[in-house]
């Protein structure tokens, strides 16, 4: 009969001792073997407690300022994009290597599926890296469609005072216009996921807020 | 407009390209959040682990590093380790007055918070975990982060990776004995 690797037996044992550090040893254990399990488990508790505190991404501050999290209402123009990349003379090959050597994760498959299938998966920040690879505006590889269900924000968003807030956050952030307003409605939308449910003008304060942050570390 | 992108990270001196701050952040967060948590943890300030973050992120935009960065994921761990050293030592200051006396025992009559922030050693500790998982092969510390980390299933992980659930065991538990051979090797037993 074939015998159990060793080390795949001590899985699961690690991760119960790191869920319960105080459990008793099985038996047939001897105590070294037991201390073991124990210091393994004690970096299995870090490593759980570094997944328990990030948050999720479409819930991250600092990916929500960064441009991380999709927006479904912009797309990439496929036919927009192959265009501006054929102008620029690379390949797909090329665009994928450039944007992997910016730290994107990004295969020529991707590039291709981008231009003749379906962009809804990219963020923002990608988005304008890769008009950025192609020499053009962000703005002429963009798409807005309005979304299927009703947005909480859109009274507020059609608001002066937003469209004046999109153009400060895409002053700060170097960001195209489109773009920059993505990521206050992102912003908002944590608003709302953290339980409050905003009138317009308690959401327009918070995003102003947001944005005067954001101004003043430039600032500094 | 700025054709640049969402960098924030002009080109350094020596001419090669620097990474988006968007796209090493995506890659990167997990081990910030983790080493911010590992230093804050102790001394109950783990509500501030997202402020850390979001200031080492902001830091690297406004004031990108000037020499060159082979290892990015080490360069925001050791970063983010500081600011969070940094955030402990102020608390501490704010409460105390004064500096930490790094590595002096608390006094016994301290309440827990403040013991802890006192053990600047210990937190340096919690810390180096990032350091070292920051130097592991990429799909041993993936494997090791979604299994270990998040409680993936093994039979998801041996599916991405296009080896056998057992095999997604032994990597695991031989990555985990590597960081703990680690911390040994440097004199670090926790």
């Amino acid at each position: 009969m074939k015998r159990e690797d060793p080390e795949v037996r001590l899985d699961p044992l690690i991760t119960k001792r790191a869920l319960n550090p105080d459990m008793p040893a099985p038996a047939g254990m001897t105590s070294e073997e037991w201390d073991d399990v124990g210091e393994l488990a004690a970096i299995e508790r870090e490593l759980r407690l570094a997944a328990s505190v990030t948050p999720p991404l479409d819930l991250d501050p600092v990916a929500l300022m960064l441009g991380l999290v999709p927006d479904p209402r912009v797309r990439l123009d496929g036919r927009a994009l192959a265009r501006a990349r054929k102008a620029s003379g690379q390949s797909a090959a090329d665009l994928a290597g450039r944007l992997t050597t910016r730290g994107w994760s990004v295969t020529v498959q991707q590039v291709f599926r981008w231009e003749n299938q379906s962009s809804q998966d990219m963020p923002p920040a990608l988005i304008n890296a890769v008009a950025a690879e192609v020499g053009t505006d962000p703005e002429r590889l963009l798409t807005v469609r309005p979304s299927a269900v009703a947005d909480p924000f859109d009274e507020a968003a059609r608001s002066p005072r937003f469209r004046g807030l999109v153009a400060r956050l895409a002053k700060v952030r170097g960001v195209a216009l489109t773009l920059a307003e993505s990521q206050l409605r992102g912003v908002a939308a944590v608003a709302v996921h953290r339980g409050d449910k905003p009138t317009s003008e308690q959401w327009l304060d918070s995003v102003e807020f947001y944005v005067a942050a954001l101004e003043q570390r430039h600032e500094r | 407009m700025s054709h640049r992108g969402s960098a924030g990270v002009d080109p350094p001196g020596d001419g090669r390209p620097r990474p988006d701050i968007a796209a090493l952040y995506l890659k990167h967060r997990e081990a910030m959040h983790g080493v911010a948590a590992s230093v804050l943890r102790g001394p109950g300030l783990l509500a501030y682990v997202e402020d850390v973050v979001m200031d080492v992120v902001t830091s690297v935009m406004e004031k990108p590093p000037e020499e060159t960065i082979e290892n990015w994921e080490a360069y925001l761990v050791r970063v983010t380790r500081n600011k969070a050293i940094d955030l402990v030592r102020s608390a501490h200051v704010r409460h105390h007055g004064g500096a930490i006396p790094i590595g002096a025992d608390p006094p016994a009559d301290d309440y827990t918070a403040d013991a802890a922030a006192e053990r600047v050693d210990d937190q340096v500790l919690g810390g180096h975990l990032w350091d070292l998982m920051a130097q592991l092969d990429p799909r041993d510390r993936y494997a090791v982060f979604e299994v270990k980390g998040k409680g993936r299933s093994r039979d998801d992980i041996a599916r991405e990776l296009g080896v056998s659930p057992p095999r997604v065991s032994q990597i695991t538990t031989a990555t985990l004995r590597k960081l703990r051979d680690a911390f040994g090797k440097e004199g670090l037993q926790r």
